[in-house]
């Protein structure tokens, strides 16, 4: 039986694809804190399901909604979920297609409350992202 | 959250993380299969591609050398194809200079031998500043 954190990795990956924010925001904590690791003009922490859903949309209105995430595995952990993704997106002129490997930290209430994105290639990632 | 039972993927890690850390190196080397690819991000000595069992087990023994660090396991989780270990990871180099981050290890599987992993640092900037 598939492990519920993985279930609901594989719903959030549904959701996002979808791009339903209203039901985005259910998978989520109120303080949720996300890491946005690199030295690019979106890196940085974002605190609060506010900031993190306004990254969010810069995310959308940068790539014009072309960032796709593609699963390539989805694993439960003590109090972790990870996923590994294919992320593709476009920017100006410019592509991106990395290996991004993704944890999640669940809270006491199934919420995500924590997350930490590490690419294949973060050279890459910046300079799709473009400087700080 | 119910912790789930460790794949028997994973389970197998948890035993060579803990061998490697108590000093027994060459205990990565055993799950590597002839033909793994292990792929280092950043930009330092260290990063890159090490084709084959003697090559990526040797990138193992070289992070021993570096540094003696203090690895915090976070999570361990697994599936038939896949094991991905969430660790903190610290270390004073002789010359002073320091780590503290997050880095995942994402290790995949065919017939119970790693044939491709991935080392990822959740700041390859401070990852490259500190083992260049």
């Amino acid at each position: 039986m598939e492990a519920s954190g993985t279930f609901k990795a594989r719903e959030y990956l549904a959701t996002y694809a979808r791009g339903d924010q209203d039901a985005l925001k259910e998978f989520f904590a109120e303080d949720v804190v996300w890491h946005v690791g690199g030295a690019h003009q979106l890196s940085g922490d974002y605190r609060g399901r506010e900031a993190l859903f306004d990254y969010f949309s810069r995310v959308r209105d940068l790539t014009g909604g072309s960032l796709r995430l593609e699963e390539d595995a989805v694993l439960t952990g003590r109090e972790h979920t990870a996923m590994l993704t294919r992320v593709t997106g476009d920017l100006g002129g410019r592509h991106l297609d990395v290996l991004m490997a993704q944890t999640f930290r669940t809270g006491p209430d199934g919420r995500w409350t924590e997350y930490f994105a590490m690419p294949d290639d973060q050279a890459a990632v910046d300079a799709f992202w473009g400087a700080a | 959250m119910t912790a789930p039972a460790l794949h028997p993927n994973a389970a197998r890690m948890a035993q060579v993380i803990a061998e490697f850390n108590s000093g027994r190196a060459e205990a990565v080397g055993e799950v590597f299969a002839e033909d793994v690819v292990w792929h280092a991000a950043g930009d330092n000595p260290y990063s890159g591609d090490r084709v084959g069992k003697a090559s990526a087990a040797h990138w193992f023994l070289q992070m021993r050398e570096l540094c003696e660090f203090v690895v915090e396991p976070v999570d361990l989780m697994g599936d038939d194809r896949y094991v991905v270990f969430l660790l903190h990871l610290q270390g004073t180099r002789p010359d002073g200079r320091t780590l503290d981050q997050k880095q995942m290890n994402a290790w995949r599987f065919e017939d119970g031998l790693c044939v491709e992993g991935w080392f990822l640092p959740d700041s390859t900037a401070d990852w490259d500043a500190f083992s260049r």
